[in-house]
């Protein structure tokens, strides 16, 4: 194979299969093909506008068809340049009706078909006649592509439109074919597959790390438990922490009381007779040298307890508080 | 018509299964920020449980302290009563006096009950009652 039959094989390969499409042609497509839509597909008008360019004509398109075409709202329009200057060839085609078409007449499935094209834009090149088949030819009259019957009288032989199809690549005038019944493209369908998807997967990861780490915490407070041999339940731990806390309350203020006592000088006043301490309450029964140092006394006893209890007969004072 | 289904029926599973673990995601978050919580407490309660544990639900060490009273120079007289210990000390100068009140006072145990009475000038009588 030399190097020009190769170059032509990788570029039909790289357009892929292609095929045009015309009312009387009869065709079973099995795998995706891109499609050339024969004139019945689509509206044509070719019309003067004093504008620059393609691109200021195509916001004319509309208007171009307005008086034709009822359901206007669901036509779209594609704008070529004619070989007269000022002049353009305004095309306008409903994707719902030509997919329509394609399922009801042509029996094609939607997945099968590929990107579409329409054939003024893709012959709008040619200057000989392109056969469809033999009783049908592809002519360009005035710019406009029409089909015409054969005629009799072909003593050249003829370019087939599959061949043209094949040697040609496609122009950039694809169908936007998105928003058929709300159809979506491939692109679309996976952008907006990819957000529950990936979603779904970094949540997984979140709660597979909140999983490990519930673990690591259920395996601290079990360790938690042996070190301090904490009892199962809450409950139990409030009521032993209750009990030792109350004692640790009692023992602190009846250690407090004893260490008051034993720094306490009172040989200078008189003396302790007896002396009663529990958890409870503290009585004392003190001997005074004096009976005009009760006062002093009472002040030592009232500040250690404001509400203190003190009886005094004589020269015996007797003195209670609560605990 | 049929991949649209099909891709229809994908995105509402992956939103579906999306739904599910974001619901998961906001109870295992719940839980966690539980669970830490129940560990601090633990911790806390912990510490605080072995300090009171330490002071007053030693029995070795009570029982050490017990035979120390048991021990003590003048010797008590000893008896129970429930789950009580009493150490009677029919007469005990004032050195003694302070010496015993320091050791308690020092001591872990469990002190019920303290009863002083003057004897006479220089001795007093002592009674005792801790938790055994």
């Amino acid at each position: 194979m030399n190097l020009k039959a190769f170059l032509r094989k990788s570029r039909e390969k790289r357009r892929g299969k292609c095929l045009y499409l015309t009312d009387s042609l009869e065709t079973e497509i099995t795998e995706k093909t891109d499609i050339i839509l024969s004139p019945h597909f689509y509206w044509i008008k070719r019309e003067e506008f004093p504008v620059k360019n393609r691109k200021e004509a195509q916001k004319f398109a509309r208007s171009v068809f307005d008086s034709l075409i009822e359901d206007i709202e669901n036509y779209k329009f594609i704008v070529l340049d004619s070989e007269k200057e000022g002049e353009f060839i305004f095309l306008a085609y409903s994707v719902t009706a030509i997919f329509e078409k394609l399922r009801e007449k042509f029996k094609i499935k939607d997945d099968v078909i590929g990107d579409l094209y329409l054939a003024q834009s893709e012959f709008n090149e040619i200057d000989e006649p392109l056969s469809v088949n033999r009783n049908l030819m592809l002519v360009r009259i005035d710019g406009i592509v029409s089909e015409i019957r054969n005629s009799s009288q072909q003593d050249q032989t003829p370019i087939y439109v599959t061949g043209f199809i094949r040697k040609h690549d496609r122009t950039k005038h694809k169908l936007k074919v998105t928003g058929l019944n709300g159809d979506l493209t491939l692109f679309q369908k996976i952008s907006l597959l990819s957000i529950p998807v990936v979603a779904s997967l970094l949540l997984f990861i979140n709660n597979s790390s909140l999983q490990d780490s519930l673990q690591k915490l259920d395996s601290e407070i079990e360790s938690k438990r042996d070190i301090y041999n904490l009892p199962a339940t809450s409950f139990e731990l409030k009521s032993i922490k209750n009990r030792l806390q109350k004692i640790d309350g009692e023992q602190s203020r009846l250690r407090s009381d004893i260490a008051w006592f034993e720094k306490k000088k009172f040989s200078h006043y008189g003396e302790i007779i007896s002396l009663k301490l529990d958890s409870k309450e503290v009585s004392v029964k003190f001997r005074l040298k004096k009976g005009s140092d009760s006062n002093r006394v009472k002040a030592i006893f009232q500040k250690r307890d404001r509400e203190a209890d003190i009886n005094q007969e004589e020269n015996l004072l007797i003195v209670s508080f609560k605990r | 018509m049929s991949q649209d289904r099909i891709f229809l029926g994908v995105f509402a599973l992956f939103s579906i299964i999306a739904l599910y673990l974001y619901g998961e995601k906001s109870s295992l978050k719940s839980e966690v920020a539980e669970k830490y919580e129940q560990l601090q407490t633990l911790n806390r309660e912990g510490v605080l449980l072995k300090e009171l544990r330490d002071n007053w639900s030693d029995k070795k060490r009570r029982k050490r302290e017990i035979s120390s009273i048991k021990r003590f120079n003048p010797e008590p007289k000893v008896r129970t009563k429930g789950s009580k210990l009493i150490a009677e000390f029919p007469e005990m100068s004032r050195k003694k006096l302070d010496q015993l009140a320091k050791k308690l006072l020092r001591s872990n145990l469990i002190i019920r009950r303290v009863e002083i009475e003057r004897v006479d000038d220089h001795n007093a009588k002592l009674k005792v009652e801790v938790e055994r």
